[in-house]
């Protein structure tokens, strides 16, 4: 299967082929497979080495678990919280500026300084993954007391020279709402950047479109049920687009069961509790960490705010609510192969 | 009597021939385009192609943790040590584009083959 591009100046025509998967574990605590095209497949391996290694260094630099050597990430911001500011390269500096435009613009749905509450129910959903008879839900004072220290405010970036400082002894970043979002969409540029015509990224319900695929003007790609008990269907709907993102945000992966209570990851900041409004919240948007971003913050909104502020922000949403209704923006429609005429 | 250009027989064995040289073009492009195959990785190196179509049940030597098996042209994580399950929980996969990880284990695993123009490109 092949696509052709002629450039008007030359007689020349280029023909792509589209190549298998490839796919790597080790980044954004996800699976994530690259499909691209190219000339030939040095050609493709050299895009894919281009999109893995801009996204590996992403990953070391929003890396929140783990300190690496010779590098300042946000692991480091975190351990020197209250202490000093610390020198940063430039991809930290920007992410943080967009995920605190995200936080105003969302009206403190997605807040990157909530590391603090964030860090209690990531221990205990990791405990109740491990042992699921000994799951246990964080206590209220203790979630309290840690969102004293989830002020967005006291992140300090001072770009003249390259610093990011947390002003509040205890406060800590979690970047988890665009960290992935930010990152895919740099890795997808860089590979663009390098003259790949047409790829499509899956990170873990985020997936990033480029160009055309073949005769197809759009990739199909599919939504998976976020129902997986024996029986149900896998997939929900197709959707088709191209130079998008789409970001699904829902509980089917990342949680955890206490007494039959269903915890997902997404925590409220308002509650402080697992959002449960909805099921699976799917956001189109055209730049990757705004869906990544809006995708959070439509999951935990009630729906009517969630609508306006999709249509504030030019996104496409589907929503599924706790009942298995369905509720979709007209663009989300139109492009739906289950909705759509 | 002069000699006929074409026998009755050679007519037959030149008809078999046909007839064989056209099975073999069917099967060699109805097996590279049809054929449909589950790549398996292990810390990021793809170890095994697995062709869907036959059946069987098996660990990689690489980690015996894990366990796979292809039933009916469709492949499955079914069984794992890892915490959180989801692996197992993905079921079976059949569609080309379709992925799955065991990620505590490092194991992936992709469906490759031909895509049709109305095929979905992934699922997410």
């Amino acid at each position: 299967m092949c696509i052709f591009f002629t450039a008007c100046s030359q007689t020349q025509e280029r023909v792509y082929s589209r190549f298998p998967t490839q796919q790597r574990i080790g980044y954004f605590d996800t699976l994530i497979n690259f499909i691209g095209y190219a000339q030939d497949e040095d050609e493709f391996m050299q895009y894919t080495e281009i999109f893995f290694d801009t996204l590996g260094e992403l990953h070391r630099l929003f890396d929140i678990f783990n300190p690496y050597e010779g590098v300042n990430n946000l692991y480091t911001i975190n351990a020197n919280a209250g202490v000093s500011p610390v020198v940063v390269e430039q991809p930290i500096i920007d992410m943080l500026q967009a995920a605190i435009g995200a936080y105003h613009m969302t009206d403190g749905m997605t807040n990157v300084a909530m590391g603090s509450v964030l860090r209690i129910w990531h221990e205990h959903r990791q405990r109740g993954i491990a042992h699921l008879d000994y799951g246990t839900i964080p206590y209220i004072n203790d979630l309290m007391n840690a969102s004293i220290l989830a002020n967005i405010d006291d992140i300090i970036i001072d770009v003249e020279n390259s610093t990011v400082f947390l002003r509040t002894p205890g406060m800590s970043l979690d970047v988890g709402a665009i960290a992935k979002g930010f990152a895919t969409e740099l890795a997808m540029q860089a590979a663009i950047d390098a003259g790949m015509p047409a790829a499509l990224v899956s990170a873990g319900g985020h997936v990033v479109a480029h160009g055309q695929p073949s005769a197809r003007e759009t990739w199909n790609v599919g939504i998976q049920n976020p129902d997986v008990s024996v029986g149900a269907p896998r997939v929900i709907d197709t959707v088709a687009f191209t130079d998008m993102t789409l970001s699904i945000s829902g509980g089917y992966e990342r949680f955890f069961e206490v007494d039959g209570q269903h915890l997902g990851h997404i925590i409220d900041p308002v509650t402080l509790m697992p959002a449960n409004r909805f099921q699976q919240v799917a956001v189109l948007h055209s730049s990757s960490w705004m869906a990544d971003i809006l995708s959070t913050a439509l999951f935990i909104l009630p729906l009517e705010e969630g609508w306006q502020m999709a249509l504030d922000n030019e996104a496409e949403v589907l929503w599924i609510d706790i009942d298995g209704e369905w509720f979709a923006t007209p663009g989300y429609i139109r492009i739906s192969a289950e909705l759509g005429a | 009597m002069a000699r006929k250009l074409i026998s009755k027989n050679e007519l037959l064995l030149i008809a078999v021939i046909l007839l064989l040289a056209f099975g073999a073009y069917m099967i060699i492009t109805w097996s590279s385009d049809d054929a449909v195959y589950a790549r398996i990785s292990v810390r990021n190196y793809p170890v095994v192609y697995l062709n869907l179509s036959e059946n069987t049940e098996f660990t990689l030597p690489q980690n015996p943790n894990v366990r796979f098996k292809v039933e009916n042209g469709a492949v499955a994580f079914i069984a794992s040590d890892c915490p959180d399950q989801v692996c197992v929980r993905l079921g079976f996969l059949h569609r080309v584009g379709q992925s799955g990880a065991c990620l505590p284990n490092w194991v992936s695993l992709v469906i490759i083959g031909a895509i049709d123009d109305e095929d979905m490109d992934i699922l997410s």
